[in-house]
């Protein structure tokens, strides 16, 4: 089985794991898939990335061992300064999300009628922000390589 | 810049696995560099050379553009 294969399949049980958890976890919140409310829909949405998030995880750390199974380091030159790009565009793009978070805050405090998001929420969406900024770019980054 | 690592690696008759095991780095690295989508560093450079027992100025082709 070539690594094309096993990523693909990788891929398909991930999707399954995650639709079967949403599924079952929203059974057990709201009963038949026809009376859930958002809230349900939400919350098996959550778990779903949960179950996705470990699924590729396991599937990360799977591969890193294949790879040093095969006598391939797991990092090179390459991958860190492609890497290092990743993470200074997050520095720059989340220090913009932060400000935007802060200027909304402070504005739904302040002047208008909005809902404000307390410290745990931002501090939350701040992290999630980061994580995916960082590895959004970093897929990027790896399938572009440093071309202009 | 173009590299003349796929030619040199059918002359030995090494994979890009091969080639990436002999130097220490992953896979893709050596995909990009012949695809030049990436530029190695001198270091690197030096040792895909050792590898294909040739010599840096002959593996890299510099446009002048």
């Amino acid at each position: 089985m070539n690594q094309e294969t096993v990523n693909r399949l990788w891929l398909a049980v991930t999707a399954a794991v995650s639709l079967i958890g949403f599924v079952i976890f929203g059974m057990i919140l709201g009963g038949s898939p026809l009376g859930w409310d958002v809230h349900v829909v939400l919350a098996s949405g959550v778990f779903a990335v949960l179950l996705a998030t470990g699924c590729a995880s396991l599937w990360a750390v799977w591969r890193k061992r294949q790879d040093r199974k095969a006598g391939y380091p797991v990092k090179d030159e390459m991958t860190t300064i492609l890497e290092g790009r990743a993470a200074y565009y997050t520095v720059l793009i989340s220090g913009y999300f932060m400000l935007v978070l802060l200027w909304y805050t402070w504005l739904a405090n302040n002047l208008l009628e909005l809902p404000a998001p307390n410290a745990p929420q931002v501090l939350i969406a701040s992290i999630l922000a980061n994580a995916i900024i960082f590895a959004g770019l970093r897929w990027y980054f790896m399938r572009k390589g440093d071309a202009p | 810049m173009k590299t003349r690592i796929k030619e040199l690696r059918a002359r030995y008759d090494l994979t890009q696995e091969d080639l990436a095991k002999k130097i220490g780095v992953r896979r893709e690295t050596i995909l990009f560099i012949e695809k030049g989508r990436y530029n190695p560093s001198i270091k690197l450079a030096h040792d895909i050379a050792k590898a294909l027992q040739t010599t840096i100025d002959e593996l890299f082709i510099f446009d002048e553009e």
